[in-house]
């Protein structure tokens, strides 16, 4: 190979030129030293970069195919990102009884909505949709259709068959949206506890009001203290006694003496929460939470209480009932009057007014208050729904408030007050927040505040044993299981002032009295007297009645072993009266 | 011996490519197997909350009560009268075993005899 053939292959394209003119020239010998080996040396540099370029570019591609094959097309749509990324529609927690019986929960079901641009004839997708679902009105979902919107709901919550047959239709521009609806099982059973949902499953009454963000997405279940077969069985005789007595309303309570768990709560009338809407406003109060009401003689429960712990007066107390008492411009009348000196026992079980007037007179205006304040009547409860009532107090408190007071008038409570302060009197003396939430296994409730001394609780389940023995209660009396109580009649306000014949009757009882575990209350607004009653609706004649048959059927089932009437425990609880010279029996 | 590299490293590089792609395909088809399990999971929960929504329907108390009426109306409800202790039971004493005259009666059971 010549040299003058390698300069020209070094020098290129560049030496076109000087080829040429080389073509006519003399010979030159190429100058290899310098300009030969700088072309050179550039020639190599460059092959070198574009060498490194294909590398790369190849381990790019090399390196993005293992990617594809490894990993597959890209992270984002691996089945495993894309499971968690779009999360399925999740439903609402359920809520259940304290054994674990649903009595409220969501099903899935489809939402029918229309893109009004897309329909090809909304008349005849209306005539369709009509013929399907015949809840809906022809004209309004004609101009559904025709509005033009891209979303218009057309109805909601579809059933399986309905959908079905939406779908078989086979109109263009209609499609489903799939959602979750609410579902109480029992109906009306517990409309005032659960509270219901509006149509986009947002808790607005009772407890899915006030647990509504802790249900929404909830894994566990919302477990409460309710258990379904007593708030039954206070809903059919509560209803059974309404009807039979012509009453307006009722209300009845369950309560747990020893922790204040609610295992019933009644309010009738009640409604279905499954289709609130319909209900009345009368039908959605709550009568045994919401409502206060000035209750009556039951209150004289308090009013013994009180008298005997703070020791202003004791079990031989006497007190002149002979006739009515004067005080301001009230005349305090007996309803059933003895006219004669009762002791405090007397008192009690007789439901003297006059005598429950003179102790708490004896106990005085501040005394009462503290008491009452201690047993939470004069607050809220601290419910776990949001229809709690505030109670009526007198403002000032003056001394014939306290008198009347005494026997229940003059200060208005809701039902559950009264049988949380009767759980209260009867377990020993401490009184316990009521609540509807069960707390989880190992967790206990708050050891609850003393209000009365052991042996005040001891004498006061004596005389409401004494009362449902031998005096206003004794129609509340079960076979084998031992009840304490009291009645309760009070006279509602009217307009001019209180009306004799509408009556707010109730009876609150604990039974067993023997070792008290449940506060059982019943109440019920404007009875009327039948044949079978002689004509009464008072608390003993109307509502003691109820209490009976409640604790009758509700007893065995929570496995409570029945008491023999000779029991040494229940013959520890009687009340020896008739010391005073007379005979009891006789009244 | 530079052939000999060379064929070592395309072998492996071939052995290494297809064993990646086994396992790829393989992690894709067991994603694909979980994700239908989960799924099945998830319709087969949900079918069991609808069931378990129905039974709450269907045993319901007024409805129970309303059965119970209709199909056993000689079913009442207990009574104090009717529960009891295990003292309440009256004590009888077993038969002493050496008092039986005859141990053949002891042994041959009741069902046998009606047989024969």
């Amino acid at each position: 190979m010549s040299e003058r053939w390698h300069a020209d292959r070094i020098a290129g394209a560049s030496g076109l030129r000087r080829r040429r003119g080389r073509a006519f020239g003399p010979y030159m010998p190429p100058r290899l030293d310098e300009d030969v080996r700088k072309a050179l040396e550039t020639g190599r540099a460059r092959m070198l970069v574009a060498g490194l370029f294909m590398m790369l570019a190849f381990a790019m591609v090399g390196g993005r195919l293992t990617q594809f094959a490894i990993l597959g097309e890209s992270d984002q749509h691996s089945p495993v990102a894309h499971r968690t990324a779009d999360k399925p529609l999740k439903p609402r927690a359920d809520i259940v009884d304290r054994n674990g019986e649903v009595l409220a929960t969501d099903l899935p079901t489809a939402s029918l909505y229309a893109n009004a641009r897309r329909l090809l004839d909304p008349q005849e997708a209306a005539l369709g949709l009509v013929t399907v679902l015949p809840d809906l009105d022809y004209d309004k979902t004609l101009k559904k259709l025709r509005s033009g919107r891209t979303f218009v709901w057309l109805r909601r919550n579809l059933t399986p068959r309905e959908q079905l047959e939406v779908t078989a239709l086979g109109i263009p521009g209609i499609d489903f949206i799939p959602e979750y609806s609410r579902v109480y099982p029992h109906g009306p059973l517990l409309s005032h506890l659960l509270g219901y949902v509006d149509s986009d499953n947002t808790g607005i009454a009772g407890l899915e009001k006030r647990f509504d963000g802790t249900l929404d997405g909830a894994d566990a279940a919302l477990r409460l203290t309710i258990d379904l077969r007593v708030q039954h069985i206070m809903r059919e005789e509560l209803r059974s006694a309404m009807l039979e007595f012509k009453a307006k309303a009722a209300a009845g309570v369950v309560l747990d003496t020893s922790n204040g768990e609610v295992v019933a709560l009644v309010s009738l009338p009640d409604f279905d929460p499954n289709h609130p809407g319909k209900a009345r406003d009368a039908a959605r109060f709550n009568r045994a939470t919401l409502g206060v009401y000035e209750l009556g003689s039951t209150f004289k429960v308090f009013t013994a209480a009180m008298a005997l712990d703070s020791g202003v007066a004791n079990m031989s107390g006497r007190y002149d009932a002979r006739r009515p008492l004067k005080v301001a411009q009230f005349t305090i009348r007996d309803y059933h009057a003895k006219r004669r000196w009762l002791s405090l026992p007397e008192v009690f079980i007789y439901s003297s007014n006059i005598g429950a007037a003179l102790i708490a007179q004896d106990i005085g205006g501040k005394r009462q208050q503290d008491y009452l304040r201690r047993l939470g009547m004069l607050d809220p409860l601290p419910l776990e729904i949001p229809e709690t009532g505030r109670p009526i107090v007198p403002s000032p408190w003056r001394a014939v408030n306290t008198m009347t007071i005494g026997f229940g008038h003059g200060l208005a409570v809701s039902p559950l007050h009264l049988a949380s302060g009767v759980a209260a009197v009867a377990n020993g003396g401490i009184v316990h927040e009521p609540t509807l939430i069960r707390a989880p296994r190992g967790v206990t409730g708050t050891a609850g505040q003393r209000v009365f001394s052991e042996s005040t609780s001891l004498q006061l389940r004596k005389l409401m044993r004494l009362t449902v023995l031998n005096g206003t209660g004794r129609n509340a009396e079960v076979p084998g299981y031992p009840v304490g109580g009291k009645t309760g009649t009070a006279e509602k306000p009217g307009r001019k002032g209180y009306v004799g014949k509408s009556l707010l009757s109730s009876f609150v009882a604990v039974f067993p009295i023997t070792q008290p575990r449940y506060v059982v209350l019943a109440m019920l607004d404007e009875p009327q007297g039948d044949e079978s009653t002689n004509g009464n609706a008072t608390g003993g004649w109307v509502a003691a009645p109820v209490v009976r048959k409640v604790i009758g059927r509700m007893a065995p089932m929570l496995g409570i072993a029945p008491t023999m009437a000779d029991a040494p425990e229940l013959r520890k609880l009687q009340l020896d009266i008739t010391s005073e010279g007379r005979e009891l029996a006789s009244y | 011996m530079k052939i000999l590299i060379l064929t070592v490293w395309v072998v492996g590089a071939g052995i290494t490519g297809a064993a990646l792609y086994g396992i790829a395909y393989e992690v894709e088809r067991m994603e694909s197997e979980l994700a239908a399990l989960e799924m099945e999971i998830r319709n087969e929960r949900a079918a069991a909350h609808g069931l378990e929504a129905e039974w709450a329907y269907l045993a319901r108390p007024a409805r129970i009560e309303e059965l119970s009426q209709r199909y056993l109306p000689r079913m009442r409800s207990l009574s104090a009268s009717q529960i009891g202790t295990a003292g309440d039971i009256p004590y009888q004493p077993l038969p002493d075993v050496l008092d039986v005259l005859n141990p053949e009666d002891l042994a041959t059971p009741a069902s046998t005899r009606i047989i024969q």
